[in-house]
Parts: structure tokens; sequence; C-alpha cells
């Protein structure tokens, strides 16, 4: 099972809508994923606990970080959409 | 479903200075109908100002919104834009994203609103609903493009 931590300001619009388009993803592509939301502000303590394969955010996001980091803006506006898939799908099928 | 968008919570052609006077003027309505409390202007301000939600799609959109703790009744305030107004991108608060479309949202259960929150995401990825929007001449025309969405 993979995990996607889903982070935004407030985690309570956007990163709701990106969380669920991220699990559509990942079950229209055979993955087992589970997402978690998190505040921008409780990222990194999230990160440190959950070991996320991924985190996808529309925010800045402060502290070290070892996962990759995928900006999940083109959820929300269409553009470069395809190109945020892909590069989402090749991280969770490593 | 009871929906989160009202003729009256939608606002047409309006001139502001700057971002955070359009998410003021937005929150306006909700205020004096009971949707949020006073309080909720000046985080969502704050809150654009740490984490701003500017999204350059074909016609500019921002999504201001803040914690539930402000939000009294949910609801989602509209408001179209004479002007363009420069708000800070999402997830990049040193781009200039120039918005005419501000969607308020007033929200305290994202997972019960997804349907909406959806909704909304589909139409600012819509190059021709966004013009609509932008172009439309009373608040109904909006009502009633949204409403076909939901």
């Amino acid at each position: 099972m993979k995990l996607v931590l889903v982070a935004c300001g407030t985690a309570l619009a956007t990163s709701t809508v990106v969380a669920r388009k991220i699990e559509q993803i990942a079950q229209e592509n055979g993955i087992e994923c589970k997402t978690v939301q998190a505040r921008a502000v409780d990222t990194f303590s999230k990160y440190q606990e959950l070991h996320p394969d991924a985190i996808v955010c529309t925010c800045q996001l402060e502290g070290e970080i070892d996962a990759p980091i995928i900006n999940g803006r083109a959820f929300l506006t269409g553009i470069n959409l395809q190109s945020t898939i892909d590069q989402l799908i090749e991280i969770l099928k490593k | 479903m009871d929906s989160l968008i009202h003729e009256n919570l939608i606002q047409i052609n309006c001139l502001v200075n700057d971002q955070f006077d359009a998410i003021a003027l937005a929150a306006k309505p909700l205020l004096r109908q009971g949707y949020i409390t006073e309080d909720f202007i000046e985080a969502a301000i704050e809150r654009e100002r740490t984490f701003p939600t500017g999204l350059p799609t074909k016609i500019g959109v921002a999504l201001p919104h803040t914690e539930a703790k402000y939000v009294l009744r949910e609801s989602i305030s509209i408001v179209t834009l004479k002007n363009t107004i420069v708000f800070a991108g999402m997830g990049n608060p040193k781009e200039s994203v120039p918005v005419q479309i501000v969607f308020l949202l007033a929200i305290k259960d994202p997972e019960k609103q997804l349907g909406i929150l959806q909704t909304i995401v589909t139409i600012i990825q819509n190059e021709k609903v966004l013009h609509k929007i932008k172009d439309a001449k009373e608040p109904k025309t909006i009502y009633n493009l949204i409403n076909t969405f939901l």
C-alpha cells in the first residue's frame, strides 16, 4: 500500500479535492494507494511520522523532506495535468 | 442537495483595489446573511497572505478560504472583477496571477461538500465556462450556469 501525503494551507478545500483525484488516478492504474491530508504547518511532522511515498502539495513546504514532492496545482487548474499524473504514477509504481 | 451557491451571494463586475479588498467584498454578503463570523474576513485575508490561492487558469481564478471555525453556515460567494487584480500564486507566493473571478469558500466539512468543490474545479478547467462567468451581466446567469454542473 502506497501512502501520499496531501498538503495545503488549511487542509480544508484544495487538499480534499486533490486527495480524491489522486486516489482515483491510483485506482485507475491498479495502484493501491491511501492519502492523508495535512495542513501546511503540520506537513513536516506528518512526513516524519508517516514516511509517505510522495507528498503532493498546493502550498510551500518547510523542513528537510527526503520524499518526492509534487506540485498538486495541476489537479486544480488542469494545466500540465497529464505530466503531473505521469510523475505521480511513476513514483507510486516504484 | 442544498446547494451552497445562491444568487444573492454572487456579485458581478466589481471594482476593487487589491486582492484583500476582493476577499472583503466577497465576504460582505456572507457576513450580512449570517454565513460567517466577523473574524472570517480577517482570517481569510491573513491566510491569503501566507497561503495564496491564485490559479493561472485561462481566466485567472482565486479560491480564498479559511478555517472552519469561522464558518456558521456553509456557502460559496462569487465575485467577478471589472479590472484584473493580482493574487499571489497558490503554492508559489512570488508568482503574480491576474485574477478576474473569485470563489470565496466558506466550508466546514470538505468531505460533505466534495461535490461542489469538484464542480468548481471542473469549471475552472473549462475556458468556455470561465468566459461565460466573466462576461455574465447578472448573477442569475452564473447561478444557472453553475447549477448545470451540479
